[in-house]
């Protein structure tokens, strides 16, 4: 039986993202940078996922939904690469001061036999200041990435969230 | 009709752990360069010299290419993680010749799995693109 064993790695990303929605139509983009910790060999791996329309198709007082569709640019020290991403998530709004995410993506694509990446994230906010038109939020989450179908990462997630609207 | 901007940053903090199986590139790149049935001791698995551990730096296009003289094929053997046909049985992957294997836990990180895994769907392209030509 073919072995390839790995051990467990640590994993420090930062993902700064920004998404603006009118009406039903949503654009987003975010930057993912994987920082890996492990000491036999660090490095940084970055990803630019373009979702460059999302359809609002649910777009209730407490409750979204959304489904879009754009590119993901994988970028290495020496390597670029560009495929088809895909999204869909459910939105949680206005429950209090809470709100929460349940999100999905996928990218692959020419020339990858596999897909690249898919990926599964919830998370909870927390509005904790609140001066229109601005809010600001506390996240907290969970993320789970699978890279080329073999590389699996497993994350808490934790940051801030500013809304306008 | 509201306009609403959100923008966020989080912080991950993860643990990442590669499957314990071979990856489904490599299932694939070994489906696409199975070797022939009589084959025998004639090629070379191309393994020398060359580490997974070194991913780190840039990843090589540079295919191997040897030709059997068994079967008037041509094979496209992978610098790494190619089934080594001296050993005798397909189920064993090469391993670097500074003692660092396919399965030494530690030797590579993500982001050098993320490169190998690169090389190898590259690879795997550039043999499917070239099979109909050989």
């Amino acid at each position: 039986m073919p072995h390839v064993a790995y051990g467990s790695m640590q994993i420090l990303s930062y993902i700064p993202r920004i998404r603006a929605t009118y009406g039903i139509l949503s654009s987003d983009f975010r930057v993912t940078s994987l920082n890996d910790m492990s000491p036999a060999e660090g490095g940084t791996y970055y990803t630019y996922d373009w979702q460059v329309l999302q359809l609002n198709l649910l777009n209730q007082k407490h409750l979204g939904f959304y489904v879009g569709g754009g590119v993901m640019v994988e970028h290495t020290s020496t390597t670029i690469y560009e495929f088809v991403e895909i999204s869909a998530g459910f939105l949680l709004r206005e429950f209090g001061n809470w709100s929460g995410a349940l999100e999905w993506r996928t990218a692959g694509g020419d020339p990858s036999p596999v897909v690249v990446r898919s990926e599964y994230g919830a998370r909870i906010n927390y509005t904790f200041l609140r001066k229109k038109p601005f809010y600001i939020n506390a996240t907290a989450g969970t993320l789970y990435q699978n890279y080329y179908e073999s590389i699996k990462v497993f994350s808490g997630v934790g940051g801030f969230s500013l809304v306008l609207k | 009709m509201r306009t609403i901007f959100t923008l966020l940053v989080v912080a991950v903090y993860g643990m990442h752990s590669a499957s314990a199986q071979v990856s489904k590139i490599e299932q694939k790149s070994r489906e696409n360069n199975s070797p022939p049935a009589n084959s025998g001791s004639s090629g070379s698995s191309g393994s020398s010299g060359s580490s997974r551990s070194s991913s780190g730096s840039s990843p090589k296009y540079d295919y191997d290419s040897r030709s059997s003289s068994n079967s008037g094929s041509t094979y496209y053997y992978y610098e790494d993680h190619a089934p080594s046909y001296n050993h005798g049985s397909a189920s064993y992957y090469g391993s670097g010749s500074d003692g660092c294997t396919d399965a030494c836990s530690g030797c590579a990180g993500l982001i050098g799995d993320l490169i190998d895994y690169q090389k190898n769907w590259l690879r795997t392209k550039i043999t499917q693109w070239l099979h109909p030509l050989s």
